[in-house]
C-alpha cells in the first residue's frame, strides 16, 4: 500500500516538470495558478487517501440534496 | 493548432460506447425484473424528444458547444454558473465511472490490489486521451469499436444452448409501475447522459447530421444493452441476475463450448475497460473545456492534468463499499433531472425566443 | 505527452562554409592567383597545382587547381592540358577565357565564375578549377572520378522476387537509379546543402502533381531548420526532423531500394536521398508502413496478405506475451486452463524469482545474445548459438534459475521480434512497460498498456498525416493495403492525406497524367 506514495510522488512531479513548468516559462499565469493550486489540492488528498483517513464523499450532501428538494424518504 | 474536427462516424461510434461503456456489466435497474427489455425500450423512447432537444441546442449555434451557448443564453454571469454545474456534472460522472471500473475489477478479480492503483493507472489514460484531444478520442473509437462489437455481440449466439426463454415470462406481470421506473433508471443513465455530448460535438465535421448522429449513436447503443439485458436474463433467470452486482460478466462466464470456447468473460472485461477509458475520457474533456470557458482560457489542454487528478481523487472518495455505489443509482436518477432535462429544455426555449424576438 | 518534447525550432539560416571572400581577392595575375590558391589549402597535401602554357604562344598561361583522387585524370589530361597546350587556334586579341571555353576545352560541363567562394567549394567538391594569366575569371570544370560501391541488391532488404539493385553512397548513382524508374518530367529533383562543415549534398525527389504541397513545403522548413555540423548518414537527418523525437516510433521512412522509393513516390510521398548514404528517407511516413515489404506487390496477393498478418500478429505477440503471461501466472490463474494452471506452477514452485522478476532478466538475456550476434565477427556465431540455446536455455531450466514455460514465452517473443527489424527499438520499450503494468494489476494493467500505446500511436502525426492513417475509419477503400493486400487491378486509389489532389492512380479513371 505505501509503494502507492513514491509512485504518486513520481507521476505528480513528471506533470508539473513537463506540464506545469511550460506554463510558467510562457508567463500563462492563470493557467498557471489554477494548475498549481489544483494539483497541490490533488496531491494532499491523494496521500490523504493512500494513508486511509476517510474523508467525506460529496455523495452524501448530494443524495441529502436531491431526497430533500423531490421529497424522498431516505 | 488546428481546429479539431471529428467525422460523423467518429462521432456515432463515440456516443454508442459512450452509451454502453459502463451499463454493459452494470445490472442497472432491478425493479423490472423480467421485463427489463421493455423498460429499455421504452426509456429509448423517453430518451428521443431530449435527444432532439440537444442536437436542436448545437444545431442553433453551429459550431458553439453548451458552455458558449449557455453565456449566449443566459448571460455573463448566470452562464457561467450554469456552466459550473454542468463542469461538475460531467467532472462528478467520470469520477463515479471510474470508480465504477476499480469496484469491478476488485470484486471480480483483484481483490487485494488497492483501488486507488487501478484509478490512477485508469487516470492516468484517460488524462492522456482526454489532453490528446477529441480527434484522438474519436479515432480511437472509429478503430475499436468494430472490432469491439463484434466481439461483444459473438457471445450472444455462442451462449444459446444456456438460454431459456421461460425465464421472460410472464410478461408484465408485476405491472407497470416498477417498469416504467425502471425505464426513467434507464433514461438517466445511460441514455441521457449523452448531454455531454453537448460539449463535444460542436467539432462534428457535418453539422446537420448532429441529430442522425444523437439518434444512431443512442439507438445502436440501446439496442445493443437490449440484447445484453435479454441475454442476461435469458441464462442466468431474473433471481440470479438481480442479487448479482455484475450480471452479464457472470452470464459470459457460464459460456463453454466444448473444451475449446472457455473463459470468454475477458471480453467482457476488455471491453467494460475501453468503455470506460471512452466514457471518461470524453466526461474529463468536457469538464475541462467548461473550466476553459469560465476562466476564458484559450487551450483546455493545459488544464486537463489538474482536473484529471482531481476527477481521480474523487473517485477514490465518493464512495466507501459497493454497496453505496448501487445504492446511489436510486439517486443518480433524481440527481440528473436538472442537468438532463431541466436545464437544456429552458436553455433552448429562451434560445428560441430570443431568436423570434430578433428577428 | 511526447509531442510536449519537440525541441524549439531555431531561426532559419543558410547553411553557409567560411566565407572566404573578406580575405582574400582574385586578381589578374597568375601567379597572385595561384599563391591565393595555396594559401587558402594550405597544409592540405593532396591540393595538386599544375602550371603549363601554350606551344606557340606563351602567353597563354594556365594553371589548374584539383584534389587527388577525386578527379578521374584521364580528362583532365586529354580534355583539359592537352587541348591548351597544343591548340593553335586560341584567339588572343578578344577575351582568351572566351575563346578556350568555346573552342578549345572538351567537357559538358563548364562554369566561369569570379567568385572565390564557388572555385574553393568546386575544388573542395573533386572539380578542376582552371587559372587563365590575365583573367579574373575561373572556369570551373567538371572531372569528377572515384571509387565508389559497385550497384548491389541491399543486405538488410532482401527479396525472393523484385529487382535486385541498391543504392550506392553516391548521390548521382543513386539519383539516376531512381530516375531510371519514373521516368517523367514530372519527377522533380531538388538539391539542398545540410552541414556546416560536412556540407552535405540532399535530394528532395518528388511527383509534381501527386505530392502534397504542404508536406514538402513543412519538409524544406524542416530540413531548412537543421543546425549541424556534419551529416554522416540520413538516420541523422531523420532524427532531426522527426516529429516527436522522444517517441519510439519513427515518424520518417528509410530504405535501401529505389524500386520501393519509386513505388513511395507515386503514392504521393517525398523521398530525401542523402549523398554519401545508401538509405533514403521517405515521409510522411505512417504506422502500416512498418508491416510493408516491397515484396508484398510483387507476388501472389494471397500469400503477401498472409504474411502482412503474420507480421502483425507478430507484433503483437513480441509486445504483448511476457506481459500476458506474467499476469496470467500472478494474478489470473483463473483464467488458465485448469491442466496448464497446475503444470505451470509445478514449473514455477522450484524457481526462486517472481515471475516478472524472471521474465524481465529473461528479456535482457536474449536481447544480449541479439546485440551479441550482430556486432560480432560471422564466424563465432555458431558459438554464440551454441551458448545461448544449451547453456542459458536449457541449463538455465535444470538449474533451476528459471522455469521452462519462461524460457518458452521469452524464445517465442524474442523471435516473433525478429519478423520486425525496423520496430525493435519501439518494440522492446512497448514490451518493458506492458511487463510493468502487467505486474502492478494484472491484465487490467496490460490493458491500460494497450490503451496508452494506441492513445499514442494515435496522437502521433508524421508530418501532418495522422500516424494510423488508414487504420482509424477502417473505411474497405482504405484498408485495400493495410494488413491485408488487395490484388492490383482494386487498388485504384492513393492513400488519404498523403496524395491530397490526385487519388486515383490510373490514368484510363480520369486521373491526371
Amino acid at each position: 500500500m505505501m509503494i502507492i506514495i513514491p509512485i504518486c510522488s513520481i507521476i505528480f512531479l513528471l506533470f508539473i516538470i513537463f506540464d506545469l513548468a511550460p506554463r510558467f516559462i510562457e508567463k500563462q499565469w492563470k493557467v498557471f495558478w489554477f494548475y498549481t493550486v489544483l494539483i497541490s489540492f490533488s496531491f494532499v488528498i491523494h496521500i490523504l487517501v493512500v494513508l486511509d483517513f476517510k474523508l467525506p464523499s460529496p455523495a452524501v450532501p448530494i443524495k441529502r440534496l436531491v431526497s430533500y428538494i423531490f421529497g424522498l424518504q431516505g | 493548432m488546428e481546429r479539431e474536427i471529428i467525422s460523423t462516424k467518429q462521432g456515432t461510434f463515440m456516443m454508442v460506447i459512450f452509451v454502453i461503456g459502463s451499463s454493459i456489466v452494470l445490472g442497472s435497474s432491478v425493479e423490472a425484473k423480467q421485463d427489463i427489455w421493455i423498460a429499455i425500450v421504452v426509456a429509448l423512447f423517453m430518451s428521443l424528444p431530449m435527444l432532439f432537444v440537444y442536437s436542436k441546442l448545437l444545431t442553433s449555434f453551429p459550431g458553439k458547444n453548451l458552455y458558449y451557448i449557455l453565456e449566449e443564453v443566459f448571460g455573463k454571469v448566470a452562464g457561467k454558473i450554469i456552466s459550473l454545474l454542468y463542469v461538475w456534472y460531467s467532472f462528478h460522472l467520470g469520477a463515479l465511472v471510474l470508480r465504477n471500473f476499480s469496484e469491478f475489477v476488485q470484486v471480480i478479480s483483484l481483490p487485494e490490489t488497492p483501488q486507488t492503483i487501478i484509478i490512477i493507472f485508469l487516470g492516468l489514460v484517460c488524462l492522456w486521451a482526454a489532453k490528446a484531444g477529441i480527434e484522438i478520442i474519436g479515432r480511437w473509437t472509429a478503430f475499436i469499436f468494430p472490432v469491439g462489437w463484434f466481439v461483444l455481440l459473438i457471445t450472444i449466439p455462442l451462449s444459446m444452448s444456456k438460454m431459456h426463454l421461460i425465464n421472460i415470462k410472464p410478461v408484465l406481470h408485476n405491472d407497470l409501475k416498477p417498469v416504467l421506473s425502471s425505464a426513467f433508471s434507464f433514461f438517466t443513465f445511460p441514455f441521457a447522459e449523452t448531454v455531454i455530448f453537448t460539449t463535444v460535438f460542436n467539432t462534428l465535421r457535418n453539422k446537420k447530421k448532429t441529430f442522425k448522429v444523437y439518434l444512431s449513436g443512442t439507438v445502436v447503443g440501446g439496442a445493443i444493452i437490449l440484447l445484453l439485458s435479454v441475454r442476461n436474463i435469458l441464462v442466468l433467470g431474473v433471481h440470479i441476475t438481480t442479487d448479482l452486482y455484475f450480471p452479464s460478466y457472470m452470464a459470459v462466464r457460464t459460456l463453454s463450448i466444448g473444451d475449446f470456447i472457455q473463459r470468454t468473460e475477458i471480453t467482457v472485461a476488455t471491453f467494460y475497460t475501453i468503455g470506460v477509458f471512452i466514457k471518461a475520457s470524453v466526461c474529463l474533456y468536457a469538464a475541462s473545456k467548461g473550466v476553459a470557458k469560465i476562466l476564458n482560457i484559450e487551450k483546455s489542454s493545459q488544464i486537463v492534468a489538474p482536473i484529471g487528478f482531481l476527477m481521480m481523487n474523487l473517485a477514490c472518495i465518493v464512495y466507501s463499499s459497493t454497496m453505496e455505489m448501487f445504492d446511489w443509482i436510486n439517486t443518480y436518477k433524481y440527481y440528473a433531472i436538472p442537468f438532463q432535462i431541466i436545464i437544456p429544455v429552458i436553455t433552448l426555449i429562451i434560445a428560441k425566443i430570443k431568436f423570434y424576438v430578433k428577428n | 505527452m511526447f509531442n510536449r518534447f519537440k525541441k524549439k525550432k531555431s531561426k532559419g539560416h543558410e547553411v553557409k562554409q567560411k566565407d572566404v571572400s573578406i580575405d582574400y581577392m582574385l586578381t589578374n595575375s597568375l601567379q597572385r592567383n595561384i599563391e591565393l590558391m595555396k594559401e587558402i589549402f594550405n597544409s592540405d597535401d593532396t591540393f595538386i597545382t599544375r602550371q603549363f602554357e601554350n606551344m606557340q604562344n606563351k602567353n597563354i598561361k594556365g594553371c589548374i587547381f584539383f584534389i587527388e583522387g577525386m578527379v578521374n585524370n584521364e580528362i583532365i589530361n586529354e580534355n583539359i592540358i592537352k587541348p591548351i597546350v597544343i591548340s593553335t587556334s586560341i584567339n588572343v586579341k578578344n577575351n582568351v577565357i572566351d575563346s578556350i571555353l568555346q573552342h578549345v576545352i572538351f567537357s559538358n560541363s563548364v562554369e566561369r565564375t569570379s567568385e572565390i567562394n564557388k572555385v574553393v567549394e568546386s575544388i573542395a567538391r573533386g572539380d578542376t578549377a582552371l587559372f587563365l594569366e590575365g583573367s579574373g575569371e575561373v572556369l570551373i570544370i567538371s572531372a569528377k572520378g572515384w571509387q565508389t560501391r559497385a550497384i548491389s541488391e541491399p543486405e538488410g532488404e532482401k527479396v525472393i522476387r523484385g529487382p535486385r539493385e541498391g543504392f550506392t553512397e553516391s548521390l548521382l548513382i543513386n539519383l539516376t537509379l531512381l530516375r531510371r524508374k519514373l521516368i517523367t518530367p514530372d519527377l522533380k529533383l531538388n538539391y539542398k546543402v545540410i552541414g556546416v562543415k560536412s556540407r552535405t549534398r540532399v535530394c528532395i525527389c518528388y511527383i509534381n502533381g501527386i505530392a502534397n504541397d504542404k508536406i514538402l513545403k513543412e519538409l524544406n522548413k524542416r530540413l531548412d531548420n537543421i543546425d549541424i555540423d556534419g551529416i554522416m548518414d540520413s538516420g541523422t537527418i531523420s532524427e532531426l526532423i522527426k516529429d516527436s523525437p522522444l517517441s519510439p516510433f519513427k515518424t520518417v521512412g528509410s530504405t535501401e531500394r529505389p524500386d520501393i522509393l519509386a513505388a513511395k513516390l507515386l503514392e504521393g510521398r517525398i523521398g530525401v536521398i542523402v549523398d554519401g548514404t545508401p538509405v533514403a528517407m521517405t515521409v510522411p511516413f505512417v504506422f502500416i508502413e512498418y508491416f510493408q515489404a516491397n515484396e508484398d506487390y510483387y507476388i501472389n496477393f494471397y500469400f503477401s496478405s498472409i504474411s502482412r498478418l503474420l507480421r502483425v500478429f507478430c507484433f503483437m505477440l513480441t509486445i504483448s506475451l511476457p506481459a500476458v503471461f506474467v499476469a496470467l501466472i500472478t494474478f489470473h490463474q483463473e483464467m488458465v486452463p485448469t491442466p496448464l494452471a497446475i503444470s505451470l506452477s509445478a514449473a514455477r514452485q522450484i524457481v526462486p524469482f517472481p515471475a516478472v522478476v524472471g521474465a524481465f532478466l529473461l528479456l535482457i538475456v536474449f536481447e544480449i545474445l541479439r546485440e551479441t550476434g550482430t556486432r560480432m565477427p560471422t564466424n563465432l556465431g555458431q558459438a554464440l548459438g551454441i551458448v545461448g540455446a544449451v547453456i542459458l536455455g536449457q541449463a538455465a531450466v535444470e538449474a533451476k534459475f528459471t522455469s521452462a514455460p519462461m524460457v518458452i514465452i521469452v524464445a517465442l517473443t524474442g523471435i516473433s521480434g525478429l519478423a520486425l527489424p525496423r520496430l525493435k527499438g519501439a518494440v522492446i520499450v512497448i514490451r518493458l512497460i506492458f511487463l510493468l503494468f502487467a505486474s502492478f494489476i494484472g491484465l487490467y494493467g496490460f490493458m491500460f498498456g494497450v490503451i496508452g500505446l494506441l492513445n499514442h500511436l494515435f496522437e502521433l502525426r508524421s508530418f501532418g498525416v495522422p500516424y494510423m492513417l488508414s487504420l482509424m475509419n477502417l473505411d474497405p477503400q482504405d484498408l485495400q493495403d493495410t494488413s491485408v493486400r488487395v490484388p492490383w487491378m482494386y487498388m485504384k486509389y492513393r492513400p488519404k492525406f498523403i496524395a491530397l489532389n490526385n487519388r486515383i492512380r490510373n490514368a484510363s479513371e480520369g486521373g491526371k497524367k
